[in-house]
């Protein structure tokens, strides 16, 4: 029996963000533009959606004129990654068992 | 909910992402080995040239007074690379806790200096060589590693020889296990 996936980790933008977060302590706003080539604007809508579901959390901090924001992955994210992954891997089994 | 229009597109995705961020390691934390290597490598030296002079002799281990002036920019160089830092690592928290380890080894050994007698300079040698081969394991620097390697088996021939030698061979690891490979990683490895 096929198991649906998580609709917010089933993004691309917010999986290679997930991803990142999985693989660093902390990382800046900028760090993750830069790794995955998202817009700032598509990017800031991103990672308030994976924080309202309390998959990451987001710090804002001032750095002297310029506001920086760090992001980290919480408990709740990691488990909602791993989940994501042992189902994506299910379903490739599945198919794999059905061709 | 959402069903998986490309499964394994999402997995190679997930693992091209880790894989890039991973390793990822600031070409400024080269800077500790330079600042190290020199820093202890001119109070090695200095100690070295005092022992030679005979009107400086009895107070050559002043030499070493060097090191405060070096950890406090170690100190404040550490604080200001920590707020400018684009991603905090796993791999760089392991190494700033080695490292803190060894320092807090290497005072305490410090403190017991005349019970060690001759025995001082090949013991932080080891110290030295530990916490190097450690870092080049967790950044997957080979010309750190071999650096580590260098600094024990300098501290294996420093065991076996008098105080003047061990400070050359104290200054000639800190140059191979240090500097050179601080040089390298500086000359090869881009900004994150």
């Amino acid at each position: 029996m096929f198991k649906e996936l998580d609709p917010l980790l089933h993004s691309q933008l917010r999986l290679a963000i997930v991803s990142l977060l999985m693989s660093v302590e902390e990382a800046d706003f900028v760090f993750i533009r830069e790794k995955t080539g998202a817009t700032a604007g598509n990017l800031s809508v991103q990672l308030t959606k994976l924080s309202e579901a309390g998959y990451i959390e987001v710090h804002r901090e001032l750095d002297g004129r310029k506001t920086r924001t760090r992001c980290r992955m919480t408990a709740a994210g990691a488990a909602a990654f791993e989940q994501y992954v042992n189902d994506l891997q299910s379903y490739i089994n599945l198919n794999n068992d059905e061709s | 909910m959402s069903t998986p229009a490309d499964p394994r597109a999402h997995l190679e995705l997930i693992a091209e992402v880790i894989q890039a961020a991973r390793h990822q390691f600031q070409e400024e934390q080269a800077n500790f080995l330079l600042i190290w290597g020199y820093g202890v490598g001119a109070a090695s030296l200095l100690h070295y040239t005092l022992l030679q002079l005979a009107g400086a002799r009895e107070h050559a281990y002043a030499a070493w007074l060097l090191i405060v002036p070096v950890a406090a920019f170690s100190v404040y160089y550490r604080r200001r690379l920590g707020r400018r830092a684009l991603v905090k690592t796993y791999p760089e928290r392991m190494v700033q806790q080695v490292w803190l380890t060894m320092s807090v080894a290497m005072i305490l050994a410090g403190l017991h200096g005349p019970a060690l007698g001759e025995l001082a300079l090949p013991v932080l040698l080891l110290f030295y060589g530990a916490g190097l081969y450690l870092t080049g394991a967790a950044f997957r620097l080979m010309p750190v590693r071999i650096g580590g390697i260098i600094c024990g088996v300098c501290s294996l021939i420093a065991f076996r020889v008098g105080l003047e030698a061990q400070l050359i061979i104290l200054s000639v690891a800190l140059f191979a296990g240090f500097v050179v490979p601080g040089h390298w990683i500086r000359k090869t490895r881009r900004h994150v």
